[in-house]
């Protein structure tokens, strides 16, 4: 069976001490990554009142949802992620496409000024985004784009990280599979729809992936651009029921976080199964 | 075939209009991106670089100051120290981040891996925690009186060390933060890009008597090569313009972002504190251009560096 | 209140100097009209701060049945950025906001001024919170709380330790105290803790030292933290920090996550900065301690001298923007107020500002206190304060004297000296004298 793995072969001939070893070091990472996340949980569904409790107990002594009542007493939540969701998918679907489909021509296609062009993309990355923020709000407000989802949508789909993503990427397709393609007399669209889409699978959905955490993160857009609650994003609520005026609301804010993770992980979950070997896929025999 | 037989049928002279769709297809595939940016990223950019040559100050009125924003930035000692700092946050996350992460993913792609699927999951959740928690773990867990790693360090005989006060600790404390929570993310990177390499290659190495250490080292990280130098500069620009973090765990009241002595202050915090906090828009637009400039040269040293053709 | 057109093109047209960009759009008439009643008000607010107004909303449509309200909740950091960009640009500014009240200055030449009303609301509201919702001379709004500075403990910890809260007079009596609990605890509990960058304890004793303007004069023309008696008060604090037994820098300072894990265990057995605000949070997050805590006044800087400090509550404003402005300041009345005011304060346990109510809780005795009646301490304490005023840099002050602050602190510089150097920094960089 071709693929990667069986570079890593030698993984599997190794002697079981070693292979020990392996599994335990990667248990140790695993317990570091782990023990925030649990102890999100875990303090979602304990009273506020035991939130600062020192030593943190492994296993809570009482349970209680009462973070998820006064969480969704305080905000329209369940909105919040209904709204979340459906700008994160509309990105995602725009900006993976564009940004393939650019990325694509950056690798393998020749054109005059390819060079420069990319290079006047990449520049574009390296303002800080802080200061574009209220020029930006003038743009958008001038549009009459205020209070709605445009401002999250439309700008979003020139993703500079993710043409540059995709260029890297596509920098490994084999150029005779385009160029047998040219041959057989496929236009230049087909070749992309048809030849490189298949290809770099793993891209794509790893790009997926990027665009969805960062828009379901975003927290800074919604903010300027939106008004009316009915619009709000999962963020928006989470920092609005973060204070009681001065004082904190953790254990609120963690049951929001736990009910904002599960589409992330939804998300990753899903898309890290084509992590599977693309570009052997069509290999000319 | 079928494709032929269309193209044949649209045009009267089927060579001569596949010839200029193939000349101008590459403009038309990048041209969104273009567009789009003429459209909403460049107005606001010359926008701030016009700021930057004001004195500008909340809903006062602004007056015209040529470059000396520019001229106090150069001896500012907060700006010298946020630029030192993030330096030093930079080389010091980045460089660990990128290789830690080729090695995950290099192991977690082995297909014999048990749980292969599960440990993915479990490394990328650093990125799914809310970051408020992050903040809050890290503050109690570090904490000098009541933080486990304190206890932990006391049981060795160590003093306790104020690793979120303390100026020779921030920066390490933050980069481990950075390092516990974008790891995951940088994996996800190099997990697609194993996927790029045919198996052949290694299936031939393996037939010339390789072992894993030489096959990773001669075979992977050489076709790696786009994507690691993808990485790099991502980070750098990452951490030029690196805010929440620095921000939660430093930033207890809006007056002092870069805590103790503002050894955790970095550009990023910097320019927020200036342009938000302060309503001093001028100056704030005068340092964003100095870090853009900065990340510019910084990724072009790094492209130029990076893009040796692969063999 | 009207200003003229030509005031008004000054201000929103100021914000595009030099630039192409900065409508003028939407400022059509200038000051609402009192006999219209038709039309959206807009109101932005933040929990914590809005429940009166948000209680009032149906009061006010009721009042007023074509006027529709919309109101828009925000996060309590996030509000002045927002507001900031809608009165730049000319556009999208609400017609009421709640934003906090250190950084009025940043935005008065975008609020409209409320002077008329001054004299009425003068009396209805705790001093000193009328003064600090103004800015030299004009007045933008009332208050959604006072918070004066206390010092909060733990009796049964300073009982058991031998301590007496009344023998505490001054801020070394109080560093002396701190010697002894750290003897009689064998080091287990501290008196207090300190951050070496904490600009609320300079605060508290630049307002001791009369200085209500905190980092400048109350008119903001001048810098003053480098006068005698702010030097004093430096040094008193530089003491205070090398006291044995002190509890250095838990991270995110006198509010943050470590100070409440640490007072929830018993570690540390007073608040030296407690705003109003802030005993919300031991009983929010340590209602197991309920009966053993005290509220006292803050020691003095010198015997005799004045024991007390102020903090930042939230007020309300009326931007320029608005042509409501009269509605607006109605419905603001209507929930900082009466039965608002009351709602307000049930619901979120702030130190009232509007001062029927204050005096009414007067007599009533705080349970988490052992039937003390606080809010009689805090009275006394909002009174004795000199008037309060922000500066247009004060923000910008807090962050340079914090740095000094903590070379202070530690020792590397003598507190004339590094009150000197914030001084002559913070003139360059704000251009004052």
């Amino acid at each position: 069976m071709i693929g990667v793995n069986t570079a890593h072969r030698s993984l599997a001939a190794r002697s079981w001490p070693a292979r020990l070893l392996l599994y335990l070091g990667l248990c140790v990472f695993a317990a570091a990554f782990l023990a925030p996340f649990y102890w999100m949980i875990i303090s979602a569904l304990r009273p506020q009142s035991e939130f600062y409790q020192i030593p943190i107990p492994v296993i809570p002594s009482h349970l209680t949802l009462q973070d998820f009542v006064l969480l969704f007493q305080r905000s329209e939540f369940g909105r919040g992620l209904l709204n979340s969701a459906f700008l994160a998918f509309v990105s995602v679907v725009l900006q993976v496409f564009f940004s393939s489909l650019a990325g694509y021509t950056f690798a393998k296609l020749t054109f005059r000024g390819k060079d420069v062009l990319f290079t006047a993309m990449l520049a574009t990355m390296m303002i800080p985004y802080m200061v574009t923020i209220i020029p930006n709000y003038i743009i958008m407000a001038h549009l009459g784009w205020i209070d709605t989802y445009w401002p999250l949508i439309i700008p979003g789909i020139a993703n500079a990280f993710g043409i540059f993503w995709m260029r890297q990427y596509c920098q490994s397709i084999p150029s005779e599979l385009l160029d047998a393609a040219r041959i057989d007399g496929a236009g230049e669209f087909m070749i992309y729809w048809r030849v490189v889409v298949p290809l770099i699978q793993p891209a794509l959905a790893s790009l997926a992936i990027f665009v969805f955490l960062s828009t379901w993160n975003d927290f800074l857009n919604p903010l300027v651009f939106l008004r009316n609650q009915d619009l709000f994003t999962v963020q928006l609520w989470l920092a609005v029921v973060s204070h009681e005026g001065n004082v904190g609301q953790p254990a609120i804010v963690m049951a929001g976080s736990v009910l904002a993770s599960i589409p992330v992980l939804l998300i990753f979950i899903f898309m890290q199964k084509r992590f599977v070997a693309g570009l052997t896929a069509g290999s000319i025999k | 075939m079928a494709l032929v037989a269309r193209a044949g049928s649209i045009t009267r002279s089927p060579r001569g209009a596949a010839r200029w769709w193939a000349k101008v297809a590459p403009y038309v595939f990048i041209s969104p991106f273009y567009l789009l940016f003429l459209a909403f990223g460049l107005l606001p950019i010359l926008f701030s670089l016009g700021v930057s040559l004001f004195n500008w100050q909340g809903v006062a009125q602004a007056q015209f100051t040529g470059l000396s924003n520019y001229g106090v930035l150069l001896t500012d000692p907060d700006f010298l120290t946020a630029l030192g700092n993030t330096v030093i946050v930079w080389l010091g996350s980045t460089v660990p981040m990128v290789f830690l992460a080729l090695a995950f993913a290099a192991v977690l792609n082995a297909q014999r891996l048990r749980l292969r699927g599960f440990f993915r999951t479990v490394y990328f959740l650093p990125v799914v925690t809310s970051l408020v928690v992050t903040g809050l773990i890290f503050s109690v867990l570090f904490d000098p009186s009541i933080g486990l790693v304190n206890d932990a360090l006391h049981a060795v005989g160590i003093a306790p060390i104020n690793f979120l006060s303390d100026p020779n600790w921030m920066k390490p404390t933050l980069i481990m933060a950075l390092l516990w929570r974008w790891t995951g993310n940088d994996m996800v990177i190099m997990l697609a890009g194993l996927q790029s390499i045919p198996g052949d290659i290694y299936e031939a190495a393996t037939v010339d008597g390789a072992t894993g250490r030489q096959a990773f080292w001669r075979i992977t990280v050489p076709l790696m090569r786009p994507i690691i130098l993808f990485d790099f500069i991502i980070s750098t620009i990452g951490a030029f313009n690196l805010f929440e973090e620095p921000y939660v765990l430093f930033g207890g009241s809006a007056g002092n972002i870069g805590g103790t002595q503002n050894a955790g202050l970095v550009t990023g915090t910097l320019i927020y504190q200036n342009s938000f906090v302060f309503f001093n828009f001028g100056y704030g637009a005068a340092i964003a251009w100095v870090v853009a400039f900065i990340i510019f040269v910084l990724s072009m040293l790094q492209l130029k560096l990076g893009n040796k053709p692969v063999d | 209140m009207r200003i003229n057109r030509r005031e008004f093109l000054q201000l929103t047209g100021a914000a595009a100097a030099g630039v192409a960009l900065g409508p003028l759009a939407g400022c059509g008439s200038s000051g609402g009209g009192s006999s219209s009643a038709s039309g959206t008000l807009t109101v932005w607010g933040f929990t914590g701060a809005i429940e009166g107004v948000q209680n009032q909303i149906k009061a006010f449509e009721k009042k007023y049945p074509k006027v529709n309200v919309k109101l828009r909740l925000f996060s309590y950091d996030d509000i002045h950025a927002n507001l900031l960009s809608a009165i730049l640009s000319g556009t999208g500014a609400p017609d009421l906001a709640s934003i906090d009240d250190s950084r009025l200055a940043s935005y008065v030449e975008g609020l409209a001024p409320m002077n008329a009303h001054l004299s009425q609301y003068q009396s209805q509201f705790v001093p000193p919170t009328i003064s600090l919702s103004s800015y030299r001379g004009n007045f933008y709004g009332l208050v959604t709380d006072s918070e004066p500075m206390g010092m909060l403990y733990r009796k049964d910890l300073w009982d058991q330790y031998g301590l007496n809260a009344d023998a505490i007079e001054t801020w070394d009596d109080l560093a002396a105290a701190s010697a002894k609990m750290q003897s009689a605890s064998g080091g287990k509990v501290h008196l207090y803790a300190l951050n070496d960058n904490d600009t609320a304890a300079y605060e508290i004793l630049a307002v001791e030292q009369g200085f209500g303007g905190f980092y400048f004069d109350t008119q903001d023309r001048k810098v003053i933290v480098d006068q005698p008696a702010i030097i004093d008060a430096v040094t008193a604090l530089k003491r205070l920090w090398d006291a044995p037994g002190v509890l250095q820098n838990p991270s995110g300072g006198y509010s943050g996550n470590a100070m409440t894990a640490l007072l929830k265990k018993g570690t540390i057995a007073t608040c030296i900065v407690s705003p109003g605000w802030y005993p919300q949070t031991l009983v929010q997050n340590m209602p197991e301690q309920a009966g053993k805590w005290r509220l006292t006044r803050v020691p003095a800087v010198t015997r005799g001298g004045r024991r007390a400090g102020y903090q930042y509550p939230t007020v309300f404003v009326v931007p320029n923007q608005s042509n409501m402005k009269s509605l607006a300041w109605e419905l603001e009345v209507m929930g900082l107020t009466g039965v608002g005011a009351r709602h307000l304060y049930a619901v979120d346990h702030v130190l009232p500002a509007w001062a029927p109510f204050f005096d009414e809780l007067k007599a009533k005795p705080d349970p988490f206190f052992g039937g003390q009646k606080v809010v009689e301490v805090w009275n006394a304490i909002a009174h004795d304060c000199p008037p309060i005023a922000f500066g247009k840099g004060f923000l910008q002050a807090q962050s340079i004297v914090s740095t000094h602050l903590t070379d202070i602190l530690t020792g590397k510089v003598t507190p004339a000296v590094g009150m000197k150097t914030a001084a002559s920094e913070l003139r360059s960089k704000l251009h004052l004298s």
